[in-house]
């Protein structure tokens, strides 16, 4: 998951919805730091897409969260939680 | 079977508590980087702008040197090397301070971030380095074609000795400097 792209390129940038769980799980970066063995402060690069873990962090944050990788990092945009939420099946429109 | 005396250690036990105490100084020493790692920096060295200003001291190191080396007079010239070593000495201690000792912080109390940052650093001094090698060069090169063609000299007296020190105090600097430099700041803890 490294980030560096060959050829000069900028590599594409990493999607994540860790601050989405980590507010669901009320916890705090130190806390997800301690739980996962990093810097406090590479959460908040994490979360803001400015750094793209290896596969073993990505590996360890998914088996903290409980959730596989691809729920938490994403090379496309996850789309809204809205939307998500609040489809037209869901909402009983079209039933 | 072996029986020790009393008051007399076993070779093996010997080693063994030599390398506790070291263990233990090891620990003592990582867990005071990490406090110092961890305490907030001043508003002023947080600043980018000022961070970008202190990544300019191994620059201003080195062109002092070169004024100590190139100035006549010995004891001028050992005073403005004076100026040149507590600009590096100051700057690498700011410039640690700044960029939280990432450049000399033990790998155990690095994350996988900050390693490839260190990592990086380290390689942007590693060019810094051959460009300063290459400056070196092209002044001796000058300095010897003075010295064959003229009465004239660049460096005279402990000119070299002075330059030499000079880029050592501007080489040791430089992984910092680039850290602190490319620095990005940490998100801030309060949005959690």
């Amino acid at each position: 998951m490294a980030r560096k792209g060959a050829g000069g390129s900028d590599p594409p940038k990493l999607h994540n919805r860790l601050a989405v769980l980590r507010a669901e799980r009320g916890i705090n970066r130190r806390e997800l730091a301690e739980a996962v063995g990093i810097n406090p402060q590479t959460v908040g690069f994490l979360e803001r897409g400015d750094y793209g873990p290896s596969v073993e962090l990505a590996l360890r944050l998914a088996g903290f969260f409980n959730l596989p990788v691809e729920a938490i990092f994403s090379l496309t945009p996850f789309p809204a939680m809205s939307a998500q939420l609040y489809t037209p099946s869901t909402t009983g429109e079209n039933s | 079977m072996s029986t020790a005396r009393p008051g007399t250690e076993q070779p093996g036990t010997e080693q063994s508590s030599s390398e506790q105490r070291r263990a233990a100084l090891r620990a003592e020493m990582e867990a005071r980087v990490q406090q110092q790692r961890q305490q907030p920096l001043p508003a002023w060295l947080a600043a980018r702008g000022n961070r970008r200003a202190l990544a300019l001291v191994p620059a201003a190191t080195f062109t002092v040197g070169v004024v100590a080396a190139a100035v006549d007079g010995e004891t001028l010239g050992v005073l403005v090397m004076t100026v040149a070593a507590a600009l590096g000495v100051g700057g690498i201690l700011l410039l640690r301070r700044t960029t939280r000792m990432l450049d000399s912080a033990p790998d155990r109390l690095l994350d996988e971030r900050e390693i490839s940052e260190r990592d990086r650093a380290y390689r942007r001094g590693f060019h810094l380095t051959l460009a300063l090698l290459g400056v070196l060069m092209v002044l001796a090169v000058v300095d010897a074609f003075l010295t064959k063609t003229s009465t004239v000299r660049l460096f005279g007296g402990d000119g070299w000795i002075h330059l030499v020190l000079a880029s050592f105090f501007t080489v040791s600097m430089l992984p910092a400097a680039a850290l602190a430099w490319h620095w990005q700041a940490p998100a801030d803890d309060l949005d959690d």
